[in-house]
C-alpha cells in the first residue's frame, strides 16, 4: 500500500482515495503510470525524456503532455499550485517526487516497494555529487533537502530491522514446518475473494466481483456506483422474462472479465463469459453491450412451456 | 457451399459432443450450465470473437473443448489438463493446471497462442466455491472468470502432490 499526501493509491483501479474524507479520484491510465514511475524513484530527478519513454512508451506525444500530466497529478494530490511541494520541477532537468509525502503502511503486499526503497538509499544523497548507483537518467537532488536525507536514513534502519525480522521469522517457520508432515496446508495468501454488491431493490440479480486484499473499499464503491445502472436495466429484463441472473466480474486497467449465467423459470441455465478489452473506453457502450448479450441469451435459450 | 456444409456438420458434431459431456455430469447439483459462450470483444476496434466452450472439471483431470463460432465457424480444439491444487481457505483452492495434451484448430491464431503458452507454463488457477456443485474458476494468467459445474468438493480437489516440474 502506498499513501501519498493522505491519498491512497489503488493500482488495480487507477484511483486515489483520500484517507480522511474517503473521496476517490480516478486517474487516467497514463497519469497513474506517471505517478507510479515518480514514486518508484523518490527524491530522484527524472528527466522529461525518461518519463515520456517510461509512461507513453513508443507513442507519439505532444510537448505539453508531460507538463499537463504533472499538473493533473498536482491537482489530484492537493499539491499547492505555487509551492509545488510534492512534485517538484527542476528547471531544464526534470521532475521528482518528495519522499516526505510518501508513506508505506506496513502491509504484506508492500515488500516489493519496501525492497525497492531499501535498494536505493544512496540515490538520495543530498550532496551535489552524482550517485553512482542512481540510474543513468537521474541526477542528484539539490543539497537543500537535508530533512529528507534524515528521514530516509530512519526509513532505511526501519526497513533493515523489518527485513531481519522477516528473515528470522522465515527461518523459524521453516524449521517448524520441517518437523511437521505437510499434507494439506492452508495458504496464508488467500488470493482474491468474492464480494457481493447489495442492491436492496434488485432481487433477481446476484452481482459479485473478485476482491483482492489490496483493493480498497472506496474503489469497490466506485465500481458499485457504475454497476448500479446496468444492474437495474438487467433486473427489469430478467423480470420481463421471469428469469434470474448471476454476474461475477473482475476488472483490471484495460480488461474486464465478466461471467454471467441466466436461469429461467424452468431451470435452463445458459452462460456467457465476456472478456472486454478497453472496457473503460465508453461506459454507455459497455452497458449496452452487456445488456445486448443478456437479452440475446434470454431469447436463444430454451423457452418454458 | 461444400465448405459451408462441412462446417455445419462440424458445428453439429461439436454441439452434440459438448451436450454429451455437459449432461454426463450427473453428480452436479443445482442448476446445470447447459450452454457456454465465451466472447472476446475489443471496445475500441469493435472486433468480436465468439466461442462455444465446455469445461469439465474433476480431481484428476480437466477437459476443455472450445471452438470459434463467429465470425468464422471452426472445428473444436481440445485441451486436457491435470490439476495440482491445494487448499487456500475454506472456500477456495488454488494451484495450477498442467496441460497434458491438446489438439488445436490450426487456423485459430488465438487458441494456438494459448496452446503455445500452456506448453511453456502451467496455468495458474483459483477455484472459489459459490455453492455445492458450482465453483468460480479464476484463471490468473489472463484474469478470466468462469462459473463451472463441479463434480467434486473443494476438499476432494485439494489433493495435490506438487510434481517436480511446476510453473508455480
Amino acid at each position: 500500500m502506498i499513501i501519498i499526501n493522505n491519498w491512497k493509491m489503488d493500482a488495480s483501479r487507477c484511483t486515489l482515495t483520500h484517507q480522511g474524507t474517503g473521496e476517490t479520484l480516478r486517474l487516467g491510465e497514463f497519469h497513474f503510470l506517471l505517478l507510479e514511475v515518480l514514486i518508484t524513484h523518490p527524491d530522484t530527478v527524472l528527466s522529461r525524456e525518461f518519463l515520456i519513454a517510461e509512461v507513453w512508451k513508443n507513442r507519439v506525444v505532444g510537448s505539453n503532455s508531460l507538463p499537463t500530466a504533472i499538473h493533473a497529478l498536482r491537482l489530484a494530490l492537493g499539491d499547492d499550485a505555487k509551492q509545488k511541494d510534492i512534485i517538484k520541477t527542476i528547471p531544464k532537468k526534470g521532475y521528482f517526487i518528495d519522499s516526505e509525502f510518501i508513506t508505506y503502511p506496513q502491509d504484506e503486499n508492500d515488500s516489493a516497494v519496501a525492497k525497492n526503497n531499501s535498494e536505493q538509499p544512496e540515490s538520495v544523497e543530498v550532496d551535489s555529487k552524482v550517485d553512482a548507483l542512481s540510474p543513468s537518467y537521474a541526477v542528484s537532488v539539490p543539497a537543500s533537502n537535508k530533512k529528507t536525507a534524515a528521514r530516509r536514513s530512519r526509513n532505511l534502519i526501519l526497513y533493515t530491522v523489518s527485513i531481519l525480522a522477516i528473515v528470522l521469522g522465515a527461518i523459524l517457520w521453516h524449521s517448524q514446518s520441517d518437523s511437521v508432515p505437510d499434507n494439506k496446508t492452508v495458504n496464508n495468501d488467500a488470493g482474491p475473494q468474492i464480494k457481493y454488491y447489495d442492491f436492496p431493490e434488485i432481487k433477481n440479480i446476484t452481482f459479485g466481483y473478485l476482491h483482492r486484499k489490496e483493493t480498497d473499499a472506496a474503489g469497490a464503491l466506485t465500481i458499485k456506483n457504475k454497476a448500479y445502472p446496468i444492474a437495474l436495466r438487467l433486473s427489469k429484463l430478467m423480470t420481463q422474462h421471469d428469469a434470474t441472473m448471476k454476474i461475477y466480474g473482475y476488472p483490471s486497467i484495460s480488461k474486464l472479465s465478466l461471467d454471467f449465467t441466466i436461469t429461467n423459470r424452468c431451470h435452463h441455465t445458459w452462460q456467457v463469459v465476456l472478456t472486454i478489452d478497453n472496457w473503460q473506453h465508453d461506459a454507455k457502450k459497455l452497458n449496452d453491450y452487456i445488456y445486448h448479450h443478456a437479452e440475446r441469451t434470454l431469447n436463444e435459450m430454451p423457452k418454458c412451456e | 457451399m461444400k465448405c459451408r456444409s462441412v462446417n455445419k456438420l462440424r458445428y453439429l458434431l461439436l454441439t452434440l459432443l459438448i451436450s454429451s459431456v455437459t449432461f454426463s455430469a450427473n453428480a452436479i447439483s443445482g442448476d446445470k450450465i447447459e450452454h457456454t459462450e465465451q466472447i472476446h470483444y475489443d471496445m475500441k476496434t469493435g472486433e468480436e470473437n465468439v466461442y462455444v466452450l465446455d469445461i469439465s472439471e474433476s480431481r484428476d483431470h480437466i477437459d476443455a473443448l472450445v471452438a470459434e463460432v463467429s465470425p468464422t465457424l471452426k472445428s473444436y480444439s481440445e485441451f486436457h489438463f491435470s490439476p495440482c491444487l491445494e487448499k487456500q481457505s475454506n472456500k477456495s483452492v488454488s494451484g495450477t493446471y498442467h496441460m497434458e495434451s491438446s489438439r488445436v484448430e490450426e487456423s485459430d491464431g488465438r487458441l494456438s497462442q494459448i496452446e503455445y503458452f500452456l506448453k511453456l507454463q502451467d496455468l495458474g488457477v483459483q477455484l472459489i466455491e459459490l455453492k455445492p456443485g458450482q465453483d468460480l474458476l479464476f484463471m490468473k494468467q489472463n484474469g478470466t472468470l468462469m462459473t463451472i459445474n463441479a463434480k467434486d468438493s473443494l476438499d476432494q480437489l485439494a489433493n495435490c502432490t506438487p510434481p517436480a516440474k511446476s510453473g508455480q
